[in-house]
């Protein structure tokens, strides 16, 4: 389902999304007027494994699951988003299909960004916009990569039997420590 | 910029996307990377540090590790030709999480933060090509790093450990944005 996306809420709510809310206000009104927004019902599927990417998103309400299919059949959980989730991107950076399926938990509703907003070269856009597109991918990236690999050394010491108490490792971005325009 | 540029038709060897960029915007971002020579055992970055710029790789090699509890360390990566080093650092200003050695003397192109955000701020088609470039790069490893939890799943003695690593607490987008858009 597609709703109404004149909708000046939405605009003065995303001013506040960690990274959406760094655009200047002109490329996010640009970005909303070329965007469209989808609502889901629960296990709706948003963008599907083995298909050829053609957006990414952001979940602005709900939660959603990433999952994808093991060689035996078996499906296996890669991540659960919560409102303000950038996804969907990796498969479309890569040129590749997508390698996971993300749906919805619940009633959930995203922004759908097609991709030939990240081409400054498409059509009449702005190139201002798709720089701006492709650093909030950037930092969304880098933040994950961060998160993934400060986990993953937390439970190596936590395998070598070291105690939480050693963890070193600031969460990324945290406390809106992101860098100068 | 520097004075001494690296040749372009060695760059595009060493990084095919590139031929997408004009000639004169390749000539900028050729200005503002800085040849540099690094002798082995020597660190372009330590752990902890502020990051100050990114590292592609020309020749030689790069190993990125971290230290463990009774002086050990670990090797991450080994980085060779064509690949880059420190461009998270570039992107989010966070400090190093990991410290570079140089493994094999290194012949390296260095971007700078200040030069980076000069291209960006310019929006010079230099700065979209460079962002494009880091996003692939990141999204491989991403996909790279999802493919080993899938393995480690697989580890009798490891797979209990995988929901640690995927939801074992609240993202930090959550924590910044805690409501969505209500």
């Amino acid at each position: 389902m597609q709703a109404e996306l004149s909708d000046p809420l939405l605009e003065e709510s995303l001013s506040g999304h960690p990274l959406l809310g760094r655009m200047p206000p002109d490329q996010r009104e640009l970005l909303l007027e070329r965007s469209r927004i989808r609502e889901l019902g629960p296990a709706e599927a948003i963008c599907r494994e083995g298909f050829t990417p053609t957006a990414w998103f952001v979940l602005l309400e709900g939660q959603a699951r990433i999952t994808r299919t093991r060689p035996d059949g078996a499906q296996e959980v890669l991540a659960l988003l919560l409102p303000g989730a950038l996804f969907g991107a990796v498969g479309l950076l890569c040129g590749e299909r997508r390698s996971a399926t993300a749906a919805a938990l619940e009633t959930a509703r995203v922004l759908e960004i097609p991709a030939e907003l990240l081409h400054a070269e498409s059509d009449d856009l702005s190139p201002r916009l798709a720089l701006e597109l492709r650093e909030i991918l950037a930092l969304s990236l880098t933040a994950q990569l961060r998160t993934m690999n400060r986990r993953l050394v937390r439970l190596g010491r936590k395998l070598l039997g070291e105690s939480p108490s050693e963890e070193r490792e600031p969460e990324p971005l945290s406390g809106w420590q992101l860098p100068p325009r | 910029m520097n004075d001494v540029t690296f040749p372009t038709r060695q760059f595009l060897r060493l990084v095919p996307t590139a031929r997408r960029l004009a000639t004169e915007d390749l000539s900028v971002l050729l200005s503002y990377l800085i040849p540099a020579q690094v002798p082995p055992g020597a660190v372009l970055f330590v752990n902890g540090e502020e990051p100050d710029a990114a590292y592609l790789i020309v020749t030689g090699e790069v190993r990125v590790v971290r230290d463990l509890p009774g002086g050990e360390t670990v090797t991450l990566a080994r980085l060779g030709r064509g690949d880059v080093v420190g461009d998270m650092g570039l992107i989010d200003g966070t400090p190093r999480t990991a410290t570079a050695q140089v493994a094999t003397e290194l012949s390296a192109l260095r971007l700078d933060v200040s030069a980076y955000r000069r291209l960006k701020a310019d929006a010079h088609p230099a700065a979209d090509w460079l962002l494009q470039e880091i996003d692939r790069r990141l999204a491989l490893r991403i996909r790279t790093m999802f493919d080993r939890i899938s393995r480690v799943r697989e580890e009798p003695g490891l797979a209990a450990a995988v929901p640690e690593i995927v939801d074992s607490e609240r993202p930090w987008y959550a924590r910044v944005w805690p409501l969505g858009a209500r």
